[in-house]
C-alpha cells in the first residue's frame, strides 16, 4: 500500500512539474507577446513615433496608409485626428529635464514663434480632459496668444493667477501638453531623427513646486 | 576580497542561472509565440480596444446633415484630446443611398476640412489660405462598383454645372474645423460654420 502511495506521489510530482514548465513557458509568451505589443501601441519607437524634446507625435497619425502600431494607438485613444500630411499633433506629459508634469508644479512654456501657418497649445488631464477653471481657459492659439516684440513668448502653466499667457491647471494631478501645428514644413518633413533636430518647439521648463 | 552578502548573493544566483543549459528548441518556439501573439494583439486592438471616435459621436450626429458643435468645454468634450482652440461643425456621411454632396468655404489661415473614415484615416483634407476664401465642392462616392443613376451627358444634355472633386469612401464623419481667433471673431467663425453643407444627392 504504501509503495502505491510513494509510486502516485512520484507521478504526481512529475506531471506538477510538467504543468508548471508549461506554465512558465505560456506565461513569458503572454508577457512578451501582449506586453511589447502595448508598449509599441502606448509609447511607440522611433519608426512610428518623432520626439523633439519633451513633444512627441506619432508620424503617421490620421493617414490611409498608416502602420498597424499608429491605428491600434488612435483606435484605442478615440481621438479623431488630421492627417500629418497638414498638420502634426505633438503631446508632453514632461517638462525639459524629463520630470512628470503635475498640477501641483508651475511651468513656463517658452519659444520663438513657431514655423507654422497655425498652431495651438492646450492644457489637459492625462487622460486627454479638458481642466474646468473659473476663467473658461483652456488654449492658447497663434492668433490669441501675447507675443513679446522680440517675437518669442511663454505661456504660464500654474494653478493661479500669473500676468500674461496663463493657463490654469486647477487640481488635475498628472498634466498633458496637446500643441496642434497646422502646415508646418519642419513639422510634416520630419520623419526621421536628423530631421527632427531641426524642428524647433517649445521649452517646458519647470518654475516651482508646491 | 570580501563581498557584500547582497552581491555574495546575487552572484551565486547568476552562476546558478549561468549553469541552467536552456533547451533552444523550447527558446525559439518560446520567442515565435511571442512574435505571432504580439502580431496578432496589434492587428486586432483597433477591433478589440473601446468605443472609436466614429463610435462616440455617431449617437451626436444624424445622417448626412451638419451639426455645428457649440465651442468645447470641460462639460461639453465629446472625445478626448478634442481641444478647444477650434470651432467644429460634423457632418456623418454614408453613401449607402446614395452620394453625398459636400460643399464648405475655408476663409483663412487656421481653417481646415477633413473626411475621417470610422477607422480614423483622413481620406480628404484641406487647409485654408491666408486672406483668401477657398471653396470647395466635393462628392462622396462610395468606394465599391455600383450604379450611381445616368450621368447628364447619357441623358442628351449638356451638363454645364462645375465639376465637383469626387472622393471615395463609403462612410465616415467630415470636419470643419474653424480656428479660435477670440471673442471678436466668434459671429464670423459661426457664420462660417454655417455655410457648411452636406446632403445626399438624388438620384437623376
Amino acid at each position: 500500500m504504501q509503495f502505491v502511495l510513494h509510486r502516485a506521489k512520484k507521478k504526481l510530482q512529475a506531471i506538477i512539474l510538467r504543468i508548471s514548465d508549461w506554465a512558465i513557458f505560456v506565461g513569458l509568451v503572454l508577457i512578451g507577446g501582449l506586453g511589447s505589443s502595448y508598449y509599441m501601441l502606448s509609447a511607440g519607437n522611433s519608426l512610428t513615433t518623432l520626439k523633439v524634446g519633451p513633444w512627441s507625435t506619432w508620424k503617421h497619425e490620421g493617414r490611409v496608409d498608416a502602420d498597424p502600431y499608429t491605428r491600434a494607438h488612435f483606435a484605442r485613444s478615440g481621438t479623431l485626428n488630421l492627417t500629418t500630411d497638414i498638420a502634426n499633433t505633438y503631446q508632453a506629459s514632461r517638462d525639459s529635464d524629463g520630470l512628470r508634469l503635475h498640477s501641483s508644479c508651475e511651468y513656463e512654456i517658452s519659444g520663438e514663434t513657431l514655423d507654422a501657418r497655425w498652431w495651438s497649445i492646450t492644457a489637459l488631464d492625462d487622460q486627454g480632459r479638458l481642466i474646468a477653471n473659473p476663467s473658461s481657459r483652456y488654449t492658447f492659439t497663434s492668433d490669441t496668444v501675447a507675443i513679446s516684440p522680440d517675437g518669442t513668448f511663454t505661456v504660464t502653466l500654474a494653478r493661479d493667477a500669473r500676468p500674461g499667457n496663463w493657463l490654469p491647471t486647477a487640481g488635475a494631478g498628472r498634466l498633458t501638453l496637446a500643441m496642434t501645428l497646422l502646415e508646418s514644413d519642419a513639422a510634416i518633413a520630419g520623419d526621421t531623427e536628423a530631421e527632427a533636430a531641426t524642428i524647433v518647439l517649445p521649452v517646458i521648463k519647470r518654475v516651482a513646486c508646491r | 576580497m570580501t563581498l557584500h552578502p547582497l552581491a555574495e548573493r546575487a552572484l551565486a544566483l547568476f552562476k546558478k542561472l549561468a549553469s541552467i543549459r536552456p533547451d533552444l528548441r523550447l527558446v525559439a518556439a518560446a520567442l515565435a509565440a511571442m512574435g505571432i501573439l504580439h502580431i496578432c494583439a496589434t492587428l486586432a486592438a483597433p477591433m478589440l480596444m473601446g468605443r472609436s471616435a466614429f463610435d462616440r459621436l455617431s449617437p451626436i450626429l444624424p445622417l448626412n446633415s451638419v451639426v455645428v458643435l457649440p465651442p468645447i468645454t470641460p462639460e461639453n468634450q465629446p472625445l478626448p484630446f478634442l481641444t478647444p482652440d477650434v470651432r467644429y461643425a460634423m457632418c456623418r456621411y454614408d453613401t449607402a443611398q446614395a452620394p453625398v454632396g459636400l460643399s464648405v468655404q475655408l476663409p483663412g489661415k487656421g481653417w481646415s476640412v477633413a473626411l475621417h473614415t470610422p477607422e480614423g484615416d483622413n481620406v480628404y483634407a484641406a487647409t485654408g489660405e491666408d486672406e483668401r476664401i477657398t471653396s470647395l465642392r466635393l462628392r462622396i462616392l462610395p468606394s465599391d462598383e455600383r450604379f450611381m443613376g445616368l450621368t447628364p451627358e447619357s441623358l442628351g444634355v449638356a451638363d454645364t454645372s462645375e465639376k465637383p472633386q469626387v472622393v471615395r469612401s463609403a462612410r465616415g464623419i467630415i470636419v470643419l474645423r474653424a480656428p479660435d481667433r477670440g471673442h471678436a471673431y466668434v459671429p464670423f467663425t459661426e457664420a462660417g460654420l454655417r455655410q457648411f453643407t452636406c446632403t445626399p444627392e438624388k438620384p437623376r
